[in-house]
């Protein structure tokens, strides 16, 4: 799983858009009508760019974004360091409306949470990431997986709070 | 620094699966991360 900074300069964002268009098509859905929370949001930061946010995809192959997700780095009252703040994770279209093997939604998790890993690690000072829960669903599952990711040893913690997973790395 | 070598690659791999098949299928496709579910919420919002 390769994690790649996405936007319209280079034209990887139109890639992406290509890909998914693509699949929603294979599945009879319309793009234009996909995803429109997310792509309100992530269209004008991939387009227009921002110093402290980057729009960030994960492929699985040069022609298979699995996952794409908003990063923004901050510095919040009461952290120590940097917070990289994921919101807007969201499946590609084969995930959303065929049945993959649930393998390969765990293998698409895994490039999320090591790419996000990998990236603070790249940007240095930032030891805390949060990853937003938008709704209860979130939540609920995000809260199946606290617990049991805060035993690995990379982590010094992980927790659900509110709407977010709060998770400190190992120094 | 926290690094992902293989092990953790793969016992995190584990505990996603695990948790996907915990909550169920169908649950954790209603989350937010599935954006036609995000069209969903809408829709019912607008209703």
């Amino acid at each position: 799983m390769t994690i790649k900074p996405l936007g319209t300069d280079n034209g990887s964002w139109q890639h992406l858009k290509f890909l998914w268009r693509s699949q929603c098509a294979d599945f009879g859905e319309d793009f234009d009508s996909y995803g429109q929370a997310t792509f309100s949001v992530l269209d004008p930061l991939a387009d227009l760019g921002h110093p402290r946010s980057g729009v960030y995809g994960f492929f699985s192959s040069d022609s298979d974004c699995d996952l794409v997700c908003e990063a923004n780095r901050a510095i919040i009252p009461g952290y120590n360091g940097h917070v990289l703040r994921v919101r807007h994770m969201t499946f590609a279209p084969k995930f959303d409306f065929g049945d993959e093997p649930v393998d390969a939604y765990g293998h698409a998790l895994v490039g999320l949470f090591s790419g996000m890993l990998n990236l603070s690690n790249s940007l240095g000072d930032t030891p805390h990431i949060k990853f937003h829960l938008r709704s209860p669903s979130d939540r609920t599952f995000f809260h199946a997986l606290a617990t049991p990711l805060g035993t690995l040893p990379i982590f010094e913690s992980v927790a659900v709070r509110g709407a977010w997973l709060y998770v400190t790395k190992q120094p | 620094m926290a690094q992902m070598d293989k092990a953790v690659e793969a016992a995190m791999h584990r505990i996603f699966v695990d948790a996907i098949n915990r909550v169920g299928m169908a649950r954790f496709k209603s989350t937010s991360m599935f954006a036609s579910n995000q069209r969903k919420v809408e829709n019912k919002d607008a209703a």
